[in-house]
């Protein structure tokens, strides 16, 4: 048990958080009247064991974890353990092992679309959803019919077993300014790009000037290979085919002929075209933001969970305008109107047992609510993804980097990925090797032949 | 008193019949050395053999993390060989067993170097040699990354400073290359056990031998063959059996360096079985490709264990 919670806060933890919060121009939900005042006596004697996540993005978002479990054990007189985790724990066998083992956590956040493999443990929340509030709930129900669509191959898609509090559209673009005056571009004319098209004209001009050698990247590495840029390129040809897997979970859809030509364009971009770099098979968005701020890239696909990087490394070159994010754009002759696919971080609650399990269920769901205020979300919104809660996004636009406009204008019918059990495997272990051996020189309809033959295999088990 | 009248062969069977074979097993001090031998039996049987086993019945199943196994019986072995990762996958183990040949070249030079009479500071040089093995492998890997790495990397700025490369090398993104790193890195981080080896083997020949030699006219070469190296092959082939098994089970540095890729290039069978076993979840597959990798060592072992094996007969008849 963490002995710093066991203990009533001080000046000087109220003080060494929110300072180092304000620091970065945030505040969240503990807030003075809250630290100083009696603490809440609803949950009292109540404790959860909370595994935490999203930490593990950046500091920033750590102390805001922090804080947030502070102002939620003052309000309510419960306490949190909080394990801090890392994506690596439930991408690979750590949260299998503990869960099997009976080491579980009340509550915990993940991404989304990695659950699937724990829904055995996990208590539905929709009673939960029912009775909130229509001031919190109303802003993010724009999220449940995407939350049913990603658990579609469940026979119980309807309950929701994750609650998203964060999301990151797949992927933005973002671009540096001086590299558009040196390439002779018309910034204002040619932003937002409109297709795959007019992007390979851009980066020609990049390229042709010699304002960076190799002006993009496309990603190989297991990682960012599978949920960076390409699905929006799938999906601008066809929405139905462009997530893994088939509606009814039974199929691959990637041996389909939008996959091809998306994956083809993809691996051109390095191959055929040299817009990428000699280690685009081992390259990932983090290595090409680090090369962007250092000018040797001209434009890149990037989350905006890297929003974090600019402003830690060249804070300065984002607040007067270098920096410039984009919205996602669609293959040439995509007209599906849609191109992102929607990365979710959520909150999950597992079934509880005994004679406290009722209240304990009880103070994870209030732990939840505590990241829905607005004050937590628009923290949240500022230093790691977009909030789920639409009713702040326009408090937040105006930023010189243009990055909450970049993303909120991607969200016309995103996609999610599914939440199959072996979804880790299927989007990440199984489709790299296949990327990279395509970026190899392997041919690219023989290569995904291969994987969606690998992936039908395990849905068949 | 001392009961020297012979036994028969009569009354030696009369009391093996009465006292029994726990009898026997217990008779004396026999008690306690099978009592020593316990620890070491359990944990044989419990944590080796029959793991060992339950991984064969494994093999044999669809077995996932999480869920009821199913009976699947020779598909994991048939989905193995015919997946188009297999001959690539073989490829790679090969490449990598070679790891221990460097190993042993690097180890065996410096040996002899390092028990020449007119090396000064021999301790401190020692020191030095042992210092990789004495690293974590991770650590070795995160500093041999950072050497090689195409843009920031030590190496590579030399390299083409000196005019000798007139680009970098993106040698994690280029599947021969990449088989060539990881084992030499491999071979790098390792090859100090068998200077161990032999160095403790060389310093165990009498000095005399060599001085004998000399007295004869032997030149380097001949000392080395008639005197040196009859004397450290045991050594030498023990120290590269146990290398052989060691190397093909490391995972830590070829998946720290390149994740197994690009796409199986790298992905050795002991990678494979990580990658089955601790991110796919699927057992079955685990250890199908584990005791692929047994059998693998088992090949390349066999011709060294059976020249070992007459390394002892020819010691045992010379007594």
């Amino acid at each position: 048990m963490n002995k710093e919670l066991d203990r009533t806060y001080s000046r000087r933890d109220f003080l060494k958080i929110t300072t180092a919060l304000a620091a970065v121009g945030l505040t969240t939900s503990l807030t003075p009247d809250l630290l100083y005042g009696e603490a809440g006596t609803d949950l009292k004697g109540v404790t959860i064991d909370y595994w935490n996540m999203i930490g593990v993005q950046n500091p920033v978002v750590k102390q805001l974890s922090e804080s947030i479990i502070k102002a939620f054990e003052q309000r309510t007189g419960a306490k949190v353990n909080t394990t801090w985790d890392t994506y690596g724990s439930i991408i690979g066998p750590k949260y299998r092992t503990n869960f099997l083992a009976g080491k579980i956590p009340t509550v915990f956040d993940a991404i989304s679309s990695w659950t699937g493999q724990l829904r055995s443990f996990l208590r539905p929340l929709n009673d939960f959803v029912g009775e909130w509030d229509s001031e919190t709930k109303e802003p993010v129900s724009w999220l449940f019919p995407l939350i049913k669509v990603q658990n579609r191959g469940f026979s119980d898609a309807d309950q929701i077993y994750d609650l998203p509090f964060l999301v990151i559209p797949q992927a933005p673009v973002v671009t540096r300014l001086d590299h558009w005056k040196k390439a002779g571009l018309d910034f204002e004319k040619n932003w937002p790009i409109k297709d795959t098209d007019h992007f390979l004209e851009l980066l020609k001009a990049f390229k042709d000037q010699k304002v960076s050698e190799y002006p993009y990247e496309v990603y190989g590495k297991i990682w960012d290979a599978g949920d960076t840029q390409l699905n929006g390129w799938v999906r601008s040809l066809d929405i139905e085919k462009s997530d893994f897997l088939n509606a009814d979970w039974t199929r691959s859809n990637c041996d389909s002929e939008p996959w091809i030509r998306g994956v083809q364009f993809y691996v051109d971009l390095f191959r055929k075209y040299h817009y990428s770099s000699p280690d685009s098979p081992q390259s990932t968005d983090e290595d090409a933001v680090e090369q962007l701020i250092r000018g040797q890239k001209s434009i890149v696909h990037a989350d905006i969970l890297n929003r974090g990087t600019f402003l830690k490394r060249i804070p300065k070159e984002v607040e007067a305008g270098l920096i410039q994010w984009g919205p996602h754009f669609p293959m040439a002759g995509g007209t599906t109107g849609s191109v992102v696919f929607q990365a979710m971080a959520s909150f999950s609650i597992t079934k509880q047992t005994g004679p406290d399990a009722e209240i304990k269920e009880r103070a994870a769901w209030e732990f939840i609510k505590e990241w829905f205020r607005a004050e937590n979300q628009i923290a949240l919104a500022k230093s790691s993804g977009l909030s789920a809660r639409r009713d702040v996004w326009d408090g937040l636009k105006g930023a010189p980097d243009h990055y909450i406009e970049a993303v909120t204008s991607m969200l016309n019918n995103p996609g999610v990925w599914s939440n199959h059990p072996k979804s880790v495997d299927i989007q990440y272990n199984l489709f790299a090797p296949h990327i990279q051996q395509a970026m190899g020189g392997a041919d690219v309809a023989t290569e995904l032949k291969a994987y969606a033959e690998e992936v039908n295999k395990i849905l068949k088990t | 008193m001392i009961d020297t009248k012979p036994r028969t062969r009569e009354t030696q069977f009369v009391s093996t019949r009465e006292v029994g074979l726990w009898g026997r097993m217990l008779q004396g001090d026999r008690w306690l050395i099978i009592l020593f031998l316990l620890p070491t039996l359990a944990f044989l049987i419990f944590l080796l053999w029959l793991p060992f086993l339950q991984g064969i019945w494994m093999s044999f199943h669809n077995w996932p993390f999480i869920g009821k196994p199913k009976w699947v019986g020779l598909q994991n072995y048939r989905d193995f060989v015919t997946a188009s990762y297999f001959w690539t996958t073989i490829r790679a183990t090969l490449i990598y067993s070679l790891s221990t040949v460097f190993q042993l070249g690097i180890a065996l030079i410096a040996a002899l170097a390092l028990n020449q009479k007119f090396i000064p500071l021999k301790g401190i040089w020692w020191g030095i040699m042992l210092m990789p093995y004495a690293m974590p492998p991770v650590v070795t890997g995160a500093i041999w990354m950072y050497l090689l790495d195409p843009n920031l990397g030590m190496v590579t700025h030399y390299l083409i400073k000196l005019g000798i490369l007139s680009e970098p090398i993106y040698w994690a993104s280029d599947p021969t290359w990449a088989k060539w790193v990881i084992t030499l890195v491999v071979s790098w981080t390792f090859w100090p056990f068998m200077f161990l080896i032999i160095l403790s083997a060389l310093q165990s020949i009498p000095e005399s031998y060599y001085e004998l030699a000399e007295v004869y006219g032997a030149n380097l070469w001949q000392r080395f063959r008639t005197v040196t190296w009859p004397h450290i092959r045991g050594a030498v082939l023990a120290a590269f059996i146990i290398r052989i098994v060691w190397n093909l089970e490391k995972i830590d540095q070829p998946f720290q360096l390149t994740g197994g890729g690009p796409g199986y290039e790298t992905s050795v069978l002991s990678v494979l079985t990580y990658r089955f076993a601790f991110l796919s979840g699927d057992f079955g597959m685990a250890f199908t490709v584990g005791i692929f990798l047994i059998a693998f060592m088992m090949i390349l072992m066999i011709p060294f264990l059976r020249r070992f094996q007459i390394l002892i007969t020819q010691a045992g008849k010379r007594g």
